[in-house]
């Protein structure tokens, strides 16, 4: 008989992850952005440096060696002095997203699974995220990490359509469980790169999400936090007094079915969700919640451009 | 195996705690889930609805229930019965006598106590002290009541062994000494023989003594003389000593001053003992000289090994050539260049003094010769008499004097007649004499011619002719035959040698005040009043005296020198001794018997029993770790 702790390796395709009518409904998304970028290439997100665009920026003082095509003669008039031009530049975002593959999340039907709820759904809401990236002309970075030992399966940067293909293959192959830490994956995720968001998909149930969550929040670039939970995890089904074991650590705790039980978790619950929100909010971070069964179009097109993730 | 407290057993009754928990523990069905994060404050490990379900021990009931048991029998303070080296207070006498330094396969026995003592001061538990006693030429305390086991092992540096017998005696009543009222007291004596009869009345009660080493085999010098043989040659009487079970071979062979003078191979039977007799030939310059007498094993036995020799200290023996240096003549008589110049040229260093009678006081005299004149009628030094013109007590002329006698007997065993021809004596006129107490040495047909014996106190030599009507003075025969009568009459003997281990009373020569011996070895000196000269002697060999005077009243005599010979009973290593272990006063038995301990104690082990539970804890705390790394590797995989 097959243990059910062992997981499985994605027998998903890339279809499974993000469906061609999701994929056209996301066509009009682009990459929002609560600050400035930094990318080496032009794009469509307002840069921290100047540019030549058209938009202007401000005035600085002329310095000898300036393009005297910049001189602004009628401000300099204005003002009694010689002053510059500036304008705006844009460049490309670089998108990191980072995938929680632990035993928990693929955990479905009493077995860990690649294409349990939570696990599928983690993978679509990062494929939705990368398309919407990378039709934007974004580049994008997909970290996986489940918690194992072994080290990060931190990916290539990818863009263009070929780039989302990529993309795709990785997120339906990945193994469930996977190796790596979280604060390590987070760690490269901001420390490899230009400047741009960080995304975490994870499902926070592990008692280690306070550190993850200040690693999410030490990112240089915009940070944003997508919890996903499951029903079973909001509203557990519990008939009968129980041994329970963490498919992670096999901890065991003894729980009743009765009633107080089930009040207690719920107390419990919440406070594990409203700390989630606030330590979010504690290091800068966006905090959405997703439902494993919810619509990850929804969320994308709705939730997070109400965050400023997308636009 | 006993407990001192069983009511510590008392415990084992948490076993049905633990029982009962396992017997209502409540058999919950296992359930996985995606994490137990949420239910991790809930835990609520209750009762089972249906009670009294069948227990299910797993490796934590075993585990805590070892512990429970284990942790019982530790409170109960279980103890084993094990035999008790050490007391409250332990004296240990070692034994630092010459036998202690036979070799026992590669150590000697002396080393193999220290390494005793040393093991029982390893030993010392809280609140124990130990002292140590030398039992050596004089009893030492080496330590006194010490806790610290490192300041016992410095201690056993410092015994000094000696050649000679230990003071067993002296230890134990320094062992007493050492002894605090109301204490618990064990002596243990570390010896390898049995303790002498003047030290059992004095050893404490319970007194252990712990025999040192086994049989064996051992030659042995056992005495050395040496002999006046005429012509100022010696013979060394030499005796020799196989105290081994097997048949031995040695070499013996005697040294004058380092020089080989004599040798012969000795063949000994098992404690069997061969007495051999060397002359040896020396000069006037051998005078004063050291003789060593050295025995070596050679050959095999008959189990084909070498001849063993455990003790080295007792291979060789040594004695000083006398010395006639200062001998003080008095002459009396007319003069008489013959005896003049014999006692010069014969007798080396001689003091010649001439007077016309004999005085009252000879004092100062060692030998007296009377040549033609009247002979004191009591004798109290040696003298030479020479046709005295009035004989002695003890001596009369039964006949009037015989002309032209002749020597018809000689007694050339004598000494006074060594290396002497009298073949072409002959002589005008002799008186013939009777001396009951006398030999007559040289005989003729009417009565002796030269006589020798002792009258009285004193020994005498007579001659019963003039030399000046004989030829014997004209003849190569006279400087010898005075030469040996001087040497026969006062020539020093030597001394007997003194024994290693005894005191001796040294003979201080007038105007001496004080002495300094140095012994063998060079080590320190030691320096004695002449008002008492008694000496201890621990090591064999040869020990240098410097006499000493006081301010400058006078030259100091000339040093002596005082030779120390090993002690016969050390010698034997095969003596009873008594069984190891064993209470002292145990009559002897076979080296090696095992002998029952007359001293118990209680070991008691809880501590250990403590550590195995926090072992059982900790084991289980492994075992938890484990399983949960395992879980989080089969998590990961």
């Amino acid at each position: 008989m097959t243990d059910p702790r062992e997981g499985t390796v994605g027998s998903l395709t890339g279809a499974d992850v993000l469906s061609p009518p999701m994929l056209a409904s996301l066509g009009r998304l682009r990459l929002g952005g609560r600050g400035r970028v930094h990318g080496r290439f032009t794009g469509a997100h307002a840069s921290r440096r100047y540019g030549s665009a058209i938009e202007f920026a401000e005035h600085r003082p002329y310095v000898p060696g300036d393009d005297v095509r910049t001189l602004d003669v009628a401000a300099s008039r204005r003002s009694g002095r010689w002053l510059v031009r500036l304008s705006e530049a844009e460049d490309e975002a670089a998108l990191r997203i980072v995938v929680d593959t632990s035993a928990s999340m693929g955990f479905a039907g009493g077995r860990v699974d690649a294409a349990g709820a939570k696990s599928l759904a983690a993978r679509r809401v990062a494929a939705g995220l990368a398309a919407v990236a990378l039709a934007g002309g974004d580049r994008v970075r997909v970290l996986l990490a489940g918690g194992g030992p072994g080290p990060v399966d931190a990916g290539p940067w990818c863009r263009g359509q070929l780039g989302l293909l990529a993309v795709l293959d990785r997120l339906a192959g990945a193994p469930c469980p996977g190796s790596g830490d979280l604060v390590e994956a987070l760690g490269r995720a901001a420390g490899e790169g230009p400047r741009g968001p960080v995304v975490l998909v994870t499902d926070l149930l592990y008692r280690t999400f306070p550190r993850v969550l200040r690693a999410l929040g030490a990112a240089p670039g915009d940070a944003t936090c997508l919890h996903l939970v499951s029903r079973e995890d909001l509203q557990p089904t519990l008939d009968e007094d129980a041994r329970l074991v963490d498919v992670e650590t096999l901890a065991e705790v003894e729980v009743g079915a009765a009633d107080a039980a089930h009040r207690r978790y719920a107390e419990r619950r919440e406070q594990w969700l409203d700390e989630a929100r606030r330590r979010c909010a504690a290091v800068g971070a966006a905090y959405a919640r997703h439902v494993d069964d919810e619509d990850v179009a929804q969320l994308l097109s709705v939730r997070l451009t109400a965050l400023g993730v997308v636009a | 195996m006993t407990l001192l407290a069983p009511a510590g057993l008392a415990a084992l009754a948490l076993l049905g705690p633990l029982l009962l928990w396992y017997l209502l523990r409540a058999r919950r069905p296992r359930r996985l889930v995606a994490s137990t994060l949420l239910w991790r404050p809930l835990d609520d490990a209750a009762t089972a609805a249906v009670p009294w379900t069948p227990p299910r021990p797993d490796r934590t009931f075993w585990l805590v229930a070892a512990a429970i048991v284990l942790g019982s029998v530790a409170i109960a303070q279980p103890a084993l019965s094990v035999p008790l080296p050490l007391g409250e207070h332990t004296i240990l006498v070692v034994d630092a006598s010459g036998s202690m330094l036979a070799d026992e396969g590669g150590a000697t026995r002396l080393e193999l106590a220290r390494r005793a003592v040393a093991d029982l001061a390893g030993q010392l538990g809280a609140g124990q002290r130990i002292s140590i006693i030398a039992a050596g030429h004089r009893a030492r305390v080496l330590l006194s009541a010490s806790t610290d086991p490192s300041a016992a092992r410095r201690a056993l540096q410092r015994v000094d062994p000696t050649h000679g017998p230990a003071d067993h005696a002296g230890a134990l009543r320094l062992a007493a000494a050492l002894a605090q009222p109301g204490e618990d007291v064990l002596t243990r004596v570390l010896t390898d023989g049995p303790l002498p009869a003047d030290a059992d009345d004095l050893t404490p009660e319970g007194t252990v003594v712990d025999v040192v080493g086994g049989d064996r085999p051992n030659l042995a010098v056992l005495r050395l003389e040496l002999t006046g043989a005429g012509s100022g040659s010696v013979r060394a009487f030499v005796q020799v000593r196989n105290l081994g079970p097997l048949p031995a071979g040695a070499d013996l062979e005697l040294r004058v001053d380092g020089i080989a003078g004599a040798g012969r191979r000795l063949h000994l039977a098992p404690r069997g003992t061969e007495e051999v007799l060397l002359p040896l030939a020396l000069d006037e310059a051998a005078q004063g000289a050291v003789v060593e007498a050295r025995v070596r094993p050679v050959g095999t036995d008959v189990t084909g090994a070498g001849t063993a020799d455990a003790l080295p200290i007792d291979d060789a023996a040594y004695a000083v050539v006398p010395s006639t240096e200062g001998l003080r003549v008095l002459v009396v008589g007319p003069p008489n260049l013959f005896v003049d110049a014999a006692l010069a040229a014969a007798v080396p260093g001689v003091q010649v003094t001439r007077a016309a009678a004999v005085p009252e006081d000879l004092g100062e005299v060692d030998l007296l010769v009377v040549d033609r004149a009247p002979a004191p009628a009591r004798l109290r030094v040696p003298t030479l008499l020479v046709a005295p013109t009035g004989l002695p007590d003890g001596v009369t002329a039964p006949a009037p004097p015989v002309s032209e006698p002749v020597i018809t007997a000689v007694d050339g065993s004598h000494p006074l007649l060594a290396d002497v021809d009298l073949s072409a004596v002959a002589i005008a006129e002799a008186q013939p004499l009777a001396a009951p107490s006398l030999q007559g040495v040289v005989s003729g047909p009417d009565g002796p011619l030269i006589l020798a014996g002792r009258l009285g106190s004193a020994t005498v030599v007579l001659l019963a002719f003039d030399l000046l009507g004989s030829n014997l003075p004209l003849e190569t025969a006279f400087p010898v035959i005075v030469a040996n009568a001087v040497a026969w009459l006062a020539g020093p003997d030597a001394e007997a040698a003194a024994i290693a281990g005894r005191d001796v009373r040294l003979s201080v020569p007038p105007g001496a005040t004080g002495a300094t011996a140095t012994p063998p070895d060079g080590g320190p000196a030691v320096t004695l009043d002449a008002g008492r000269a008694v000496l201890a002697v621990p090591r064999t060999g040869v020990w240098q005296i410097a006499w000493t005077v006081a301010g400058d009243t006078g030259a100091a005599p000339s040093p002596a020198l005082l030779a120390v010979n090993p002690d016969p009973a050390e010698a034997d290593l095969a003596r009873g001794r008594p069984s190891s272990g064993a209470p002292a006063g145990t009559p002897g038995a076979a080296a090696g018997a095992e002998a029952e301990p007359e001293r118990e104690g209680r070991l008691a082990f809880g501590r250990e029993l403590l550590a195995g539970v926090l072992a059982l804890v900790a084991l289980e705390g492994l075992l938890r770790a484990r399983d949960a790394r395992r879980a989080r590797i089969a998590v990961a995989r």
